[in-house]
This record gives C-alpha cells, sequence and structure tokens, in this order.
C-alpha cells in the first residue's frame, strides 16, 4: 500500500493504538517489597493422607528471605462455582475455611488431608440421607486437583496448590484401568545454567555491564518437560499430553521485558530467554521460578553486581 | 363568475374634413354627408393589466380618418386617457373596419371622433361544470405523493361518487353539491381514513391530506385522521427515511434502535440491546413476526438486515400486546417494505465498513422480486493501517468480517391478497489472537455464527375489512465460540433448527370492538456441545475484573434439546366511545421441553433424557384514554414468561430442570400531540421479574444444578421523549431515561445493581437537510455500567498472577460515557431518477476518551480505564435507482 492511500486510510478510519490500554506502572517483574515467589511441594503430587514437605520462596529487596517465619495453613472451603479465583473467598476472609499447619516456619512437612479429593477432587462429597447427589469439581486442563495452602507472612496473603493424586471418575473401567497403567505423579522440574549475553558475547553474572541490555537464557532438563495421559472430556478418551514450562522472571534493578516467558507443550527446546536492562552499577537480585503445568516448580536466586 | 367587459361609448360622427382639394380660384361647396360610416368589425383593445387588476376604468377620446374605403387612414388621440389606455384604444381602434361614408351621394373620407370606454364590469355568466372540490393527498412521514387512492364522497342516501389520484397525487370533483359531505380515502396499503368537508357556494375547495400505510395484521380500521390508535403501551416506531440519517448509524436503519428511549448504550464491541433493565437475552426481535436472534452483527457495527428492505421499526420496552411474547424484556418489531410496483430499482454502497447493495425489479403486474447483500472488510482495513504487531485495538474491541443476504418474492394473488416469500442470511466471524512469550498468557478467539430464515407470509384483506395473515418459517442457526486463555480452553458450539407458524386474524366483530386472535408457534431442535470453563461464556451476576482468565476448572458436555412453544392468543379493542380505548388481551404459552440428558455423563451408561410440559396464562391489559384531541394517557399491564435457552440445559454447565422465567410490566404513559409533527411523551414503568436463572453459589451443589433459578430482579423509572417528525427538512428526538435495574441472586442476599444497569441515559438526535445536503449530529450521555470493586488480592504462585479479592457487588460505576457523533449527506441527482448519495459519518468527533472498561495494575493496587476508539471517521457512497 502506498504512502498516499495509508495516510488517506487513516484519515478516514482512526483507530485506537496504544491509547486503548493505560500504563499502571511497574510490572510483577520488579521487587520492591517482600512477597512470595513460589510455593513446592515434595513431592510435587501427593495421595489423600500422605506425607508432603513444603516450602517457599519468600523475597525482599535484599535478596531472598532467609528462615522467614511463615505462617502455613491449608484451606478446607471448596470454591463455588459464581467465583472466577483459584481459591474460594472464604479462604481468604474466614479463619474458619482454614485449617492451620504451622506457624512462624520457613518450611513444613504435614500430611494432606484424608477429604482432599472430597472437597477439592472428584469423590463424591459426604451427604445426608435423603439428599440428591453432590456435584463432584471440575479439573483442570492436566486433569488434577489441588489441595489449596495459605501462606502469611511475606507481603500478601499466597495461596499454593499442590497436586492431589484421586482416582478418575465416571469412567469405563478399561479407561480406569489403563490411566493407572499409564499415569505418573507429577514431579518437580529442574533447572539448569542461567546464561547472559551481551550481543552475541556471552557474560559472566558476575561480570555484567551497567544499564545494559543483556540477553539471559535459562534452561532447564529434558526430563523435567514430562507427557502424560489426561482424561479428554470432549473426546471421552485417555490423550497423552506434554507439560508446558513457564518461566516467571523477577529482580529487584533494572527492567525485564518480559515478565515470564515459556514453551508450550508443542515446543521442543527447553530454554526461555528474556532481555534485561541492567540497572545502575551496583548490587541487585535476580529470580527466576520454573513451572510445569501440573502444578510442580522449582526457583534459582542469583545476586548480580553490575559494573 | 365574473368576467370583464369592455363597453363601447357612442361614436360622435363630425363633418368630417374633405380630403379632396378644391378648385383653383373657386371657394368649393362643403359636401354633404348623406350616409355615415358604419362600424362593421371592431376590434376589442388590450385592457392595460395593471388597470385592470386595480380596478381602474378610463375613457380616451379619439379622431379617426375613415377612407373612402372604409378603412381607417388615422387616428389621433384628443382626449388623452394616459398612455397605456391611448396605446390600447388607438392600436385597436387602427383595425377597425367600416362601411363608406358617402358624401354627396358618392363613398368619400370622413373624419370622426371617437370615444373609446375602459369599463370593468361583474357579469355572472353562466358556465358549464366546474371543479369544485379537489386536493393532493402525500404519505404522512415521507411526503410522498400518493398515485392510485381512491376518494369516496360518501353521502346518506345518495350515490358515492368516487376518484382516483393521478401519478402527481391530485384527485378532483366536478360540482359536487354545497355542503356538508364525508370524504374516504382508501386504498390496498393504506389505512382508510374518513373527515369530512364543507362546500360553499362559489368556492372551490382544495385541500392536502396526509395519510399513513398500513402495517402489518391491520385491517381497515375505521378512524379519524388523526393516527391509529395505539395498541401498545408505549412503543416508539422510526419510519426509515428519519432512521438512515441518524449520525453514528452509518445510514443503517436498525442501528437507530440504539437511540430509541428505553434503550441503555450497549460497551463498545457489543450491539446488545439492554432495554429498561432486560439482560439482551430476554428482548426478543421479530421481522415481520419471526424471531431472529440477532438484530446486529458481532461488534455492532451494522444490522443484520438490509436496511433498505426495512419499512419501520418498532421498540416496545414492555408491556406489549398479547400477540407476542416468549421474552421477558423488550420487543423489537422491525416490518418490511413492500418491493416497488413497476420498473427495476436498486443501489450500491461501501465505505471502510463494507460494501453493500439490492436490487429489485417487477417481473409482471403481479409478481416482484427483490436481492439484496453485504460484506465487511473492516477487518482488513483496520490490519492494513495499524502498526505491525500492534493489537490493542483488536484485542479489546471486537472488529469482525461479517456478510448477510436477503430475498425476497412478492406476488399478488388478487386484490388485498398477497403471498410473500422471504430469505434472510447472516454471518459473523470474528478471529482474535494475542500472542505472548508466556504459554499461559497466549489468547485467542474465534467466532462463527451463522443464521438463515426462510418463510412465507400470506395476507389477505377481506372486504368486509378482516384481515389473515400466516406465516410458516423455517431457521437454521450455528453458533462456533472458541476461546484459550492460555491452557484454559472455553469452546460452546450449537446448531438449531427452528420451525414456526404464525396465523392472525383480525376483524371487527362490533361496531366498538375490533378482535384480534391467532396462534404462534414456535419449535427449535438443537444440539450442542461445550468443553471448557465453566465461567465462559460469563454469565449476568458473575463477579470478575476485565481481563482475568477464566476459571482453570473444565469440564464437557453433549446434549440435545428439543423446546417447543404453543401460544395461542386473542385481544380484543374496545372503543368506548371517541375517548377510550380498552384491550384486554391473554396469551397462553403452552411449553414442551426435552433433553438428551437430565445427569452428566458417566462412562458407558446410557444417558437419561427427560421431557416435561409448562404453561402459563399471560393476561395483558391496556387502556388508552384519549383526554384532549392532543393529550393520550396509556397504561398497561402484562404477564410475560420466557423459557430457558438450550445452552442452559446442559447436566454439567447448566440444570436440566429449570423453567419458566417470568416478569410483570407495568406502565403509565402521557402522549402530547404539540403540533402534527411535534410530540412529546413521558413513561413512568415498573417491572418485577422472578424465577430468573443464576449461577449456583453454593461450594458443593447438587449434581446437575449449576444453575438455579431462584434470582429476582426489579426495574423502576421514567423516561421523557420529545420528537420532531419529518417537517420542512429536520426532524429529531431528545430523549431521558432515569432507570434502576436491580437483582438479588438468591431469598435471604441483599439487593445489588444489574450488570447493565444505567441510571442515567440522555440522547439527542438532530437531522436538517438544506439543498441537498443534509446534516445530523447525535449527542449520547449516559451512567457507566456497574462493577465490582477490588478491595484487596492474594498470590496465586501456580499461575504467577495475583488475584482479586472483591467488595460488595456492583457498587462502583465505571465512569460517564458522553459522545458526540455528526453525520453530512450530499445526494446529487441525475437523469432517470438516478441518485448519488455521498456521506461522512464521524463518531466522537470531540475524540473524548470514554472508559470502557476498569483495568488493574498487576496487584490490583492501581486501577485505570480502557477508552474505547477516540474517533472513527466513515465515509461513504451509496448510488441508488
Amino acid at each position: 500500500m502506498s504512502v498516499t492511500a495509508r495516510m488517506i486510510l487513516v484519515a478516514a478510519v482512526a483507530v485506537a493504538s496504544a491509547a486503548c490500554k493505560p500504563d499502571l506502572g511497574p510490572t510483577s517483574a520488579l521487587i520492591a517489597r517482600d512477597r512470595v515467589l513460589a510455593v513446592r511441594a515434595e513431592p510435587a503430587e501427593v495421595a489423600p493422607g500422605r506425607a508432603v514437605s513444603l516450602s517457599a520462596l519468600a523475597v525482599g529487596v535484599d535478596g531472598t528471605l532467609a528462615d522467614p517465619p511463615l505462617g502455613w495453613s491449608f484451606c478446607t472451603a471448596p470454591k463455588p462455582l459464581n467465583e472466577n479465583n483459584t481459591v474460594a473467598n472464604a479462604c481468604l476472609q474466614s479463619l474458619d475455611a482454614l485449617s492451620v499447619i504451622s506457624e512462624m516456619v520457613p518450611t513444613v512437612s504435614t500430611r494432606i488431608p484424608d477429604d482432599a479429593c472430597q472437597r477439592f477432587g472428584p469423590d463424591p462429597p459426604p451427604q445426608k440421607q435423603g439428599d440428591p447427589p453432590l456435584r463432584p469439581r471440575d479439573p483442570d486442563v492436566t486433569g488434577g486437583f489441588y489441595q489449596p495452602v495459605r501462606v502469611d507472612g511475606a507481603g500478601e496473603p499466597t495461596f499454593g496448590l499442590v497436586r492431589v493424586t484421586c482416582n478418575l471418575k465416571a469412567v469405563t473401567t478399561e479407561v480406569a484401568v489403563d490411566f493407572a497403567a499409564r499415569y505418573a505423579a507429577n514431579t518437580n522440574p529442574v533447572l539448569g545454567a542461567l546464561t547472559a549475553r551481551v550481543g552475541d558475547q556471552l557474560v559472566a553474572l558476575d561480570a555484567l555491564p551497567a544499564d545494559q541490555l543483556v540477553t539471559l537464557r535459562i534452561e532447564w532438563t529434558p526430563e523435567s518437560v514430562e507427557t502424560f495421559p489426561v482424561y479428554d472430556l470432549a473426546q471421552q478418551a485417555l490423550v497423552d499430553q506434554r507439560e508446558a514450562m513457564r518461566v516467571s522472571w523477577f529482580t529487584t534493578g533494572g527492567t525485564l521485558e518480559l515478565d515470564r516467558s515459556g514453551r508450550s507443550g508443542d515446543e521442543r527446546e527447553t530454554f526461555a530467554e528474556n532481555v534485561w536492562r541492567t540497572p545502575p552499577a551496583g548490587a541487585s537480585h535476580l529470580w527466576v521460578v520454573l513451572r510445569d503445568s501440573r502444578g510442580g516448580v522449582t526457583w534459582a536466586a542469583y545476586d548480580i553486581t553490575t559494573r | 363568475m365574473q368576467r370583464l367587459a369592455l363597453i363601447l361609448s357612442l361614436l360622435v360622427l363630425a363633418p368630417a374634413v374633405a380630403l379632396a382639394q378644391p378648385q383653383e380660384g373657386e371657394a368649393a361647396p362643403a359636401p354633404t354627408i348623406t350616409k355615415p360610416p358604419v362600424l362593421v368589425k371592431f376590434v376589442e383593445a388590450e385592457y392595460p393589466p395593471d388597470k385592470k387588476a386595480a380596478n381602474v376604468e378610463a375613457t380616451v377620446t379619439l379622431s379617426i380618418d375613415i377612407g373612402a374605403d372604409g378603412k381607417v387612414a388615422d387616428v389621433q388621440v384628443t382626449g388623452t386617457a394616459g398612455p397605456d389606455f391611448d396605446a390600447a384604444a388607438v392600436a385597436a381602434s387602427k383595425q377597425f373596419v367600416f362601411t363608406p361614408a358617402e358624401l354627396d351621394g358618392k363613398p368619400g373620407p370622413v373624419r370622426i371622433t371617437y370615444r373609446y370606454a375602459f369599463k370593468i364590469r361583474t357579469e355572472i355568466v353562466k358556465l358549464g361544470p366546474q371543479v369544485n372540490f379537489e386536493g393532493t393527498i402525500r404519505e404522512r412521514f415521507t411526503k410522498r405523493l400518493m398515485r392510485g387512492v381512491k376518494v369516496t364522497i360518501r353521502d346518506p342516501g345518495v350515490e358515492p361518487r368516487e376518484a382516483l389520484t393521478d401519478e402527481t397525487g391530485r384527485f378532483e370533483f366536478i360540482d359536487l353539491p354545497l355542503g356538508r359531505h364525508v370524504v374516504e380515502l382508501s386504498a390496498p396499503t393504506l389505512v382508510t381514513v374518513k373527515t369530512e368537508e364543507t362546500l360553499v357556494k362559489d368556492q372551490k375547495k382544495t385541500v392536502k391530506y396526509f395519510v399513513e400505510e398500513k402495517q402489518e395484521g391491520i385491517d381497515e380500521e375505521r378512524v379519524t385522521r388523526a393516527p391509529r390508535i395505539k395498541k401498545e403501551s408505549v412503543e416508539t416506531t422510526i419510519r426509515t427515511e428519519e432512521a438512515r440519517r441518524v449520525p453514528g448509524t452509518q445510514g443503517d436503519t436498525l442501528k437507530v434502535v440504539q437511540n430509541l428511549p428505553g434503550v441503555a448504550r450497549a460497551s463498545a464491541g457489543s450491539g446488545a440491546l439492554v432495554v429498561w433493565g432486560a439482560a439482551p437475552r430476554e428482548t426478543k426481535v421479530n421481522i415481520d413476526g419471526v424471531e431472529i436472534p440477532n438484530l446486529y452483527h458481532v461488534g455492532g457495527f451494522r444490522s443484520t438486515v438490509n436496511g433498505e428492505l426495512v419499512k419501520s421499526i418498532e421498540l416496545v420496552p414492555g408491556g406489549y400486546g398479547a400477540d407476542y411474547g416468549r421474552g421477558i424484556g423488550g420487543l423489537v418489531k422491525v416490518e418490511t417494505r413492500g418491493l416497488p410496483q413497476k420498473g427495476v430499482h436498486g443501489y450500491a454502497q461501501v465505505d471502510v465498513l463494507d460494501a453493500s447493495a439490492m436490487i429489485t425489479a417487477a417481473l409482471t403486474p403481479k409478481l416482484r422480486i427483490g436481492v439484496a447483500g453485504r460484506y465487511s472488510y473492516l477487518d482488513q482495513v483496520v490490519k492494513g493501517i495499524t502498526k505491525s504487531g500492534n493489537t490493542d485495538a483488536t484485542e479489546f474491541i471486537p472488529i469482525p468480517r461479517y456478510y448477510d443476504y436477503q430475498a425476497q418474492i412478492s406476488y399478488t394473488l388478487r386484490k388485498d391478497e398477497e403471498l410473500e416469500a422471504f430469505l434472510l442470511a447472516s454471518n459473523d466471524k470474528l478471529q482474535r489472537n494475542v500472542p505472548s512469550s508466556d504459554p499461559s498468557n497466549v489468547k485467542t478467539e474465534t467466532t462463527d455464527q451463522t443464521f438463515y430464515r426462510a418463510f412465507v407470509r400470506y395476507s389477505k384483506l377481506n372486504p368486509d375489512g378482516s384481515s389473515l395473515v400466516v406465516t410458516p418459517s423455517f431457521g437454521w442457526d450455528n453458533n462456533s465460540q472458541v476461546q484459550r486463555f492460555g491452557l484454559i480452553p472455553a469452546r460452546l458450539d450449537s446448531t438449531a433448527y427452528r420451525y414456526g407458524l404464525r396465523a392472525s386474524y383480525r376483524r371487527r366483530v362490533a361496531r366498538f370492538a375490533v378482535l384480534s386472535a391467532g396462534i404462534a408457534l414456535l419449535g427449535q431442535w438443537q444440539d450442542t456441545s461445550r468443553f471448557g470453563s465453566i465461567n465462559r461464556p460469563p454469565r449476568e451476576g458473575d463477579i470478575f475484573v476485565f481481563g482475568q482468565p477464566p476459571g482453570d476448572d473444565v469440564n464437557a458436555d453433549k446434549w440435545s434439546t428439543h423446546i417447543v412453544d404453543v401460544a395461542p392468543y386473542a385481544f380484543v379493542e374496545f372503543n368506548l366511545g371517541k375517548r377510550f380505548t380498552i384491550t384486554p388481551g391473554l396469551r397462553f404459552d403452552g411449553f414442551y421441553l426435552e433433553g438428551s440428558r437430565v445427569l452428566p455423563q458417566n462412562a458407558d451408561l446410557p444417558a437419561i433424557g427427560f421431557s416435561r410440559f409448562a404453561y402459563a396464562f399471560n393476561p395483558r391489559l391496556q387502556i388508552t384514554w384519549r383526554a384532549h384531541k392532543r393529550v393520550t394517557l396509556n397504561a398497561a399491564v402484562g404477564l410475560y414468561h420466557q423459557a430457558p435457552d438450550p445452552e442452559d440445559l446442559s447436566a454439567v454447565f447448566g440444570n436440566p430442570t429449570l423453567g419458566l422465567s417470568r416478569a410483570l410490566h407495568t406502565s403509565l404513559a402521557m402522549d402530547v400531540k404539540i403540533t402534527g409533527t411535534l410530540s412529546a411523551q413521558v413513561v413512568g414503568f415498573y417491572k418485577q421479574l422472578d424465577d430468573l436463572i443464576i449461577r449456583n453459589v453454593l461450594p458443593t451443589p447438587p449434581i446437575a444444578q449449576a444453575l438455579t433459578q431462584d434470582a429476582v430482579g426489579r426495574s423502576y423509572g421514567a423516561q421523557v421523549l420529545l420528537r420532531q417528525e419529518l417537517w420542512k427538512g429536520f426532524f429529531g428526538w431528545i430523549t431521558y431515561t432515569f432507570q434502576r435495574s436491580e437483582r438479588r441472586n438468591h431469598p435471604g442476599e441483599a439487593w445489588r445493581l444489574f450488570d447493565f444497569d444505567q441510571t442515567h441515559s440522555l440522547t439527542l438526535v438532530a437531522s436538517y437537510e438544506y439543498k441537498g445536503w443534509i446534516f445530523g449530529t447525535r449527542l449520547r450521555w449516559s451512567t457507566g455500567y456497574p462493577r465490582t470493586p477490588v478491595v484487596d488480592a492474594y498470590y496465586d504462585p501456580r499461575g504467577d498472577q495475583y488475584q482479586p479479592y472483591f467488595g460488595k457487588q456492583n457498587t462502583i460505576r465505571i465512569p460517564d460515557f458522553v459522545q458526540l457523533d455528526l453525520r453530512v449527506d450530499k445526494t446529487i441527482t441525475f437523469r432517470r431518477g438516478v441518485t448519488l448519495n455521498l456521506y461522512l459519518d464521524v463518531q466522537n468527533v470531540t475524540a473524548r476518551s470514554n472508559p470502557e472498561e476498569i483495568v488493574y495494575n498487576y496487584d490490583f493496587t492501581k486501577k485505570g480505564y480502557i477508552t474505547g476508539l477516540p474517533i472513527l471517521a466513515v465515509i461513504g457512497a451509496k448510488v441508488q435507482w
């Protein structure tokens, strides 16, 4: 299209571009206060009644918080259908919807409640005699169900979600048997190295130039990307699904081009990149949190000195 | 009859000066006039026009020399009456012819003195037959001259006399007796009108009549020259000529509905109709009695039916009569116009939104056809001119690709009996992709909506004034909405077959009563499949933040439904004297609901279906009191029921046991006819809604009860309308509505604002035509929609996003919306009736940044607004013949 024609069209039809959406300031990548960035369960997927260790990545402007005094609670209220969030509002506003695990500890070992699959999973909740049967919970796209865990003590409340192993419901015996044979519980991914480049030049993390554009690359192990069967509700059959990997980037200085990057399940690469305009000379902190689509998580923290 | 007459005065014959020469040396004896000259050819002088007009009389004295042959040799003025009288007298007298005078027995020249008198005298002359009553007839709204209208003089005890208007809309009667006469105007397309005229002696009566064309199902009502009696409690009818001139509608007739009183402003990118606090799905749209799913294409840019086929659009926000139902909100009635009776006509139009065309042809005096179509390309235009990779515009405001086409065949079976066939088709495709480096932030949306309607309409007007209209119809709807928010899918597909039959009969059963009865049947088979988030599509009453991903709980279902409604109805218009009309009516809606699943699918277990009947009696009552010749009061009350949508009968996402929702409408209106074309209306209304469908709020609801039916609602308010119909090139209206719409989700809960509540809504529309140019403006002000405030937030580390914690539902609002639109039209007329219309339609000429939605930063500590398009200019051209 010629410039003239384009100008004529612009005059004829003016369409908003960047003016539509307001600029609301810094994004989540900039750490300006104490926050919990991730909650990890080990193992990453647990059956009801089984033991699990919970830890959190709590950070602040001075870096990772060492031994933060965190409060840990299980949320016991299932989320109503008319709420759009990941956990029920009741778990945020009412102590009655919380079951305290421990307080003032950085990590905790506990057991997943026995009724997790009834409250948050496909098992029918207990009902009174004469009452109609109750609606089981819907799974997420990976076929999973989650036990919410509330973490307090570093900024605003945080709700981690621990994947719970529940039975497959409303399927034929063949499908159930096949699923049981093929499904492997989720494991937390494993991070590889973080590298930095200025232009085409690799630069050590302790020698990054100040106020420069640096391309960061984080890798993960190929084994971190797991393939697992999912009961496709539309097709009423088991289908294989490959985990998508998402990387969240956080820093206390400079500007990151992206808050998050990653790979969908169709992509074979095992790395993600971001561009960081480094802060002025001095110390800063960088965190990378890697999550898989079944709730597994891992992280790494980097103390950066720009020169 | 008066007549001017010229009277000659007596000529004075004086002895003439002999013209022969005397002998030399002798004095000749004077000749003797032995025979005077006799005027045998008189020529009337031309009366000077100004003197005649001023009734001035005069006498000119002339000296005329007459030759021996009797011809005039010379004329001199000897007694002047002014140059114009003199000249006229001289010119005429020079042409006189006399018999020759005789001097001493022989023809000879003479001179006479002649007095030519100019006098004016009224003379009654008995003439032959004269036109003493004549006039022209025009259509009331378009002022079009009406040909073929029968004018009948009906006098008691006398044979009726008839005349037909010609091509110029003119009629005349010759030598009508003096006195009072009843004059009746009638034609197949007209509402018969009667009036009285009085003829007096020696005067010709010249009149201008403005008549109203008939609407569907109305027989020849015997009304006075005042507009026909209103049937609905509150109705606003816009003629297409007016509708096309409203700015912001790009000449699309049906878009004018968005500017009518009682209609809340739709949010940007939406063509939804929110009428008197009713959700969009609760207001039904009918075209010639056949229901269509959408009045507008996705995005609200254009209507789904070509405006050139539309004769009128009627919006009834509430309290409509027994002949319509199945909806607890308002009613939009679109009436198509008849095809031209002669010739080939059409138009072609192009602007930045789309291109459209229509062609009609009268193949024979009885058979006429018409086809129309439209195709859009705005999405390509936007793609071409926005910056590469910049998706802000389409991310928030959907810009679809759409098309629609219509076909119509009309066949006149006999006089007042017609058969018409229609085909309507519409399609919308919308595709939006918002890429992201974060796989969970990739957004895609694909929407594909299609509907077809085919219907036949048989209409007959009987000699006794009764009418019958029968309309069988068939339809096919196909909808597909596929969305993906990162890994979270939301897909809804449905295919529906619709069949309907509408039959209405109307007749006068007594001098004071007109009965209308009929039956409206509508059936729908639908196959629906849905997969994905239960929160998509969102429902009225859901609390969420704009742009918030849906919940990641997913499920799937496939189900079939068959819903049939058989609705016999009847209403009677009782005209009690000249002032009161009471219209009681009753509609019975008998629903049959059938579905393939009453419980969610469980492995290989066979599905258990359901079927049940539901019925409702819907009484309606309207009272009209013509308190004064210019003031009419209307009151209406009625009960309305609506069946659940097939999409809500899913055992997984909905509730197969849902029943009928119900509404009680009440309204009171006063109409004031200020002048013949200026009117005002004040309306107060109250609506009570019960058994509304809402999402189940229980943490663990019973199985197959994701939706419940215990929500209630209420809407109340008042609206004012001042309207100037097309008059000397100007038309317009100003309307203000104050209303409040509330919902209560469950018994015991507090009332909250309805998601589409708009407390104030003001619309000003004006259009003026001057020397072929039409200038239009539209000003809108409306309260923003309610929203739920975010009072806190928590962090979801699995999704790496903050989740909002909400305050009380719908307790804050988007800021007010104010917008000024302008439109300029220029029509150039060529030979053979071809016209070229050029137009420029500019929305939001002040480029005001109107907020459309509230957005928050990542942790909900800061709030901002997404604004709509700053300015949208549409230029176009339309050729019509």
